[in-house]
């Protein structure tokens, strides 16, 4: 255990050390550490209830963890509240500002930056081009696909040049085809804008096929986290492994009548 | 964020203070009222009077809540479930009714079917038969002709938002029609139905404007009762026992609520009707709708007789004389200040209610629950509990004779049907946008004005009308309050009732009507400029 803290202290870009949240009798998550590299792509995979919305917003600051610390660069930012830790959120939904243009969306939070206000509209352009919206900078976020409106929420995070970028399911809201072209597109923005990205999804093969590494909960407590080949090859549990396996048989299953109806 | 938290806790406390002065306040020192004044309350409660009116009150109202749902379910069917035409203006046309006071629905009433009305004269002269539209059966009519239009309203969403689907299902199935409504309809429109005919029956047993009017000696109400014991006996204590009364549906309202735990909105996929061609039914509804259509536009159309006609029917010719006699009696300075309440109104209960209801649809804790309870319960207040209860608490203060009393009765009694349209809107929006302010800086208050709001421009212009037409048109609640140079509009109509001067009240019910009229039209023209073809809430 000691080990474990301090090599979460001492290494990383994000270290999350013996995090526990309670809501009144419920234990929500328990004994939760783990630590993210910089420019690592780390997934949270679970199913629905497990618990990982919960691990985003303690770590964004939205919501006090009822005992554990979160390091940030070396620093404790437990007590930090949400606009000092630079972390982005990409939510399901979106959340967009459904009343401002796509430009507005993206240069609104840095009207309010001292520093940012007087480039506020260039890196707003700018970002837009980047994530591919050109031609859209000017509608308002309900004329945009699924897929457009996620990038403007993304593009909307990195105005504020956050360290980590937090996506809850940002695919769930999305057609299966979609989702598959859009996953080398996340990717791809991380790797143009060097970010460090926590994904949360309960989609195993999403996480596999995207992931530098995996993090499996179950019921508020880490089951494994490793490198998706790890996940496969050695489940650290029974839960590991059913939960992996159960969908890797249905993927083939389906792939298998897929092949059947050719 | 520890300012905004700050902020927030400071407003809520603000707000729940301002509730307590202006709904809390006053009935609690009503309350005592009762006490110190040494009413016996056994003593009122058991008289033969006393009884008698409870009786009258409960009789009439069951009567007149049933025929009003029964006719407001039936013609929302008709528009909602046919391929009649002009569904829209017959919506309109239906509704009109709730434009004008009780009180005109009273005289129109009298107009149509008193002594020497309008249609019991034809009625007379061609049957050889006398009509009196005075007692049970009138005040049941004019309950049902204010009181529909609202069980319309309502009716009309619960079946607009009704799945099809089960219906379709059980039309595969075989399941005979009759069934499908026994089986389906009935449990799902049964919880919904209770709460319309809840609102309906409360609405109706409060009104004294009606029974006021067409009311006999048998048939002598509750709040009638009151306002002759107010006003004719000056016995507060009196009043104040009915009024605890009339407050039982309030009472009942808040034990349920707070009785109901899964407040939250229940949004599924729902699958529209499809409407089959039906030759029958269409006919059908085109008769019932054109029927109801013209026993509203009845009354309207026999106050613009009385209006503008000399002497129906013996003096056929048009004058300008009612209407000169009628501003000579002050009418001018009086629309001035109902307009200038009603515009106050209007204003301040936007903020209120929006704010408020930021509170409790997207901020958690006890004072937010504390203050949804305040607000949903003042919806079942009646205007005259209220106005008593301001008369007492407010009559050593410097507000006593003032208009702003009268701006805060209003509030008090119409803030909450706005904070409720402004909830369910609030809820409707994301509910991340906070989180995501938070995270990118942005506080609260800055999401609040720059993203939630833009986002219920639609609602706020609806609040807005919904403040500024009720105020326009109340008699109940300022009818303690108001002085001679407070007074407003609707007032001179008791006035004129009282001089028999029909002309009058026929005048001044067509002017609170136009300019609620003017009103709703320009908040139609607002909206639709406000909100083009975006897509708001
Ligand atoms: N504010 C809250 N109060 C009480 N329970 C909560 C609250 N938020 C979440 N929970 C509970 O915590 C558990 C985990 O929720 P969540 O983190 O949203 O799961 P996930 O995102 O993995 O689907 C759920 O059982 C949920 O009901
Ligand atoms: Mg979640």
């Amino acid at each position: 255990m000691d080990e474990a803290r301090c090599e979460a202290k001492c290494h990383g870009k994000l270290a999350v050390e013996n995090l526990r949240v309670e809501f009144g009798d419920n234990t929500i998550l328990q004994d939760v550490s783990f630590a993210v590299e910089d420019k690592e792509f780390l997934s949270i995979l679970g199913p629905s209830g497990c618990g990982k919305t919960t691990i985003l917003r303690v770590l964004l600051g939205l919501l006090k963890p009822t005992q554990g610390k979160i390091y940030k660069d070396g620093i404790n930012i437990t007590a930090f509240p949400p606009a000092k830790r630079k972390m982005g959120i990409v939510f399901q939904n979106y959340a967009l500002f459904e009343n401002m243009t796509v430009l507005n969306n993206v240069q609104y939070a840095l009207k309010f930056d001292q520093e940012k206000k007087k480039d506020a509209y260039k890196i707003a352009v700018d970002l837009i081009h980047r994530v591919g919206l050109k031609e859209h900078m000017h509608k308002r976020p309900y004329k945009l696909s699924g897929g457009q409106q996620q990038r403007v929420a993304i593009a909307r995070t990195l105005a504020t040049s956050p360290d980590v970028i937090l996506l809850d399911e940002p695919m769930s809201a999305l057609d299966a085809e979609m989702r598959l072209s859009l996953r080398s597109e996340i990717k791809g923005l991380q790797k143009e804008f060097g970010s460090t990205m926590i994904y949360i999804t309960h989609d195993q093969e999403e996480a596999l096929a995207m992931s530098d590494r995996i993090m499996v909960l179950e019921k508020g407590v880490i089951q494994q986290i490793g490198t998706p080949m790890e996940i496969i090859d050695k489940p650290a549990n029974t839960y590991v492994k059913s939960f992996v396996q159960e969908n890797m048989r249905l993927k083939i299953d389906s792939l298998a009548q897929f092949f059947n109806k050719l | 964020m520890r300012s905004d938290r700050q902020y927030a806790l400071i407003t809520k406390w603000l707000l729940i203070s301002f509730f307590a002065v202006i709904v809390l306040f006053p009935l609690l020192r009503m309350l005592f009222k009762i006490a110190e004044s040494e009413t016996n309350i056994v003593k009122i409660m058991s008289s033969v009077n006393f009884h008698n009116a409870l009786m009258n009150s409960l009789t009439i109202s069951l009567t007149a809540t049933l025929i009003s749902v029964a006719l407001a379910s039936l013609l929302s069917w008709c528009v909602l479930r046919s391929h009649i035409r002009f569904k829209v203006l017959l919506t309109i046309l239906f509704t009109l009714p709730m434009l004008i006071p009780s009180f005109s629905h009273g005289i129109g009433l009298i107009i149509l079917f008193g002594k020497n009305g309008v249609i019991s004269n034809v009625i007379t002269d061609l049957l050889q038969i006398d009509v009196s539209i005075y007692g049970f059966w009138g005040i049941v009519i004019g309950s049902v002709m204010y009181s529909f239009p609202v069980a319309f309203l309502m009716v009309s969403d619960i079946l607009r938002y009704e799945d099809s689907s089960p219906y379709e299902a059980a039309g595969v199935l075989g399941v005979p029609k009759i069934r499908q409504l026994t089986g389906i309809s009935l449990p799902y429109l049964r919880k919904p139905m209770i709460i319309v005919a809840f609102a309906v029956f409360t609405m109706i047993i409060t009104d004294y404007g009606v029974p006021m009017f067409v009311g006999d000696t048998h048939s002598l109400t509750l709040p009638v009762m009151m306002y002759q014991e107010v006003i004719g006996q000056g016995d507060l204590g009196k009043g104040s026992v009915i009024a605890l009364v009339l407050l039982m549906p309030a009472v009942m309202a808040f034990v349920i609520d707070l009785l109901n735990k899964d407040r939250g909105n229940l949004s599924f996929v729902i699958k529209p009707f499809e409407t089959a061609k039906n030759t029958l039914r269409d006919l059908f509804s085109y008769t019932f709708c054109g029927a109801v259509a013209l026993l509203v536009l009845l009354p309207i159309g026999a106050f613009i007789v009385l209006t503008f006609l000399r002497h129906y029917p013996y003096d056929m010719a048009f004058t300008l004389e009612n209407i000169a006699k009628t501003f000579d009696k002050g009418a001018g300075i009086y629309l001035k200040n109902s307009v200038m309440i009603s515009l106050f109104v209007g204003g301040v209960g936007v903020v209120v209610a929006s704010v408020t209801s930021y509170f409790t649809a997207r901020m958690r804790g006890v004072t937010s629950k504390i203050l949804h309870l305040i607000s949903i319960t003042t919806l079942a207040i009646p205007g005259l509990v209220l106005g008593l209860s301001y008369a007492i608490f407010f009559s050593p203060t410097f507000l006593y004779h003032t208009i702003a009393i009268l701006i805060m009765v209003n509030l008090a009694h119409f803030i909450a049907s706005p904070y409720l349209m402004m909830y369910n809107t609030f809820n409707k929006l994301n509910e991340n946008l906070e989180d995501v302010g938070a995270t990118l800086g942005i506080s609260r208050i800055r999401i609040f004005l720059n993203v939630l709001l833009p986002q219920a421009k639609g609602t706020i212009a609806e609040m807005f009308m919904y403040l500024f037409v009720n105020s326009m048109m109340t008699i109940s609640a300022v009818t303690f309050l108001y002085t001679s140079e407070t007074k407003p509009i609707s007032i001179m109509i008791t006035s004129f009732e009282k001089d028999m001067n029909w002309e009058g009240a026929a005048f001044v019910s067509l002017m609170i009507l136009a300019v609620n009229i003017v009103m709703k039209i320009g908040i139609a023209l607002v909206k639709r400029r406000l909100l083009g073809s975006e897509k708001c809430v």
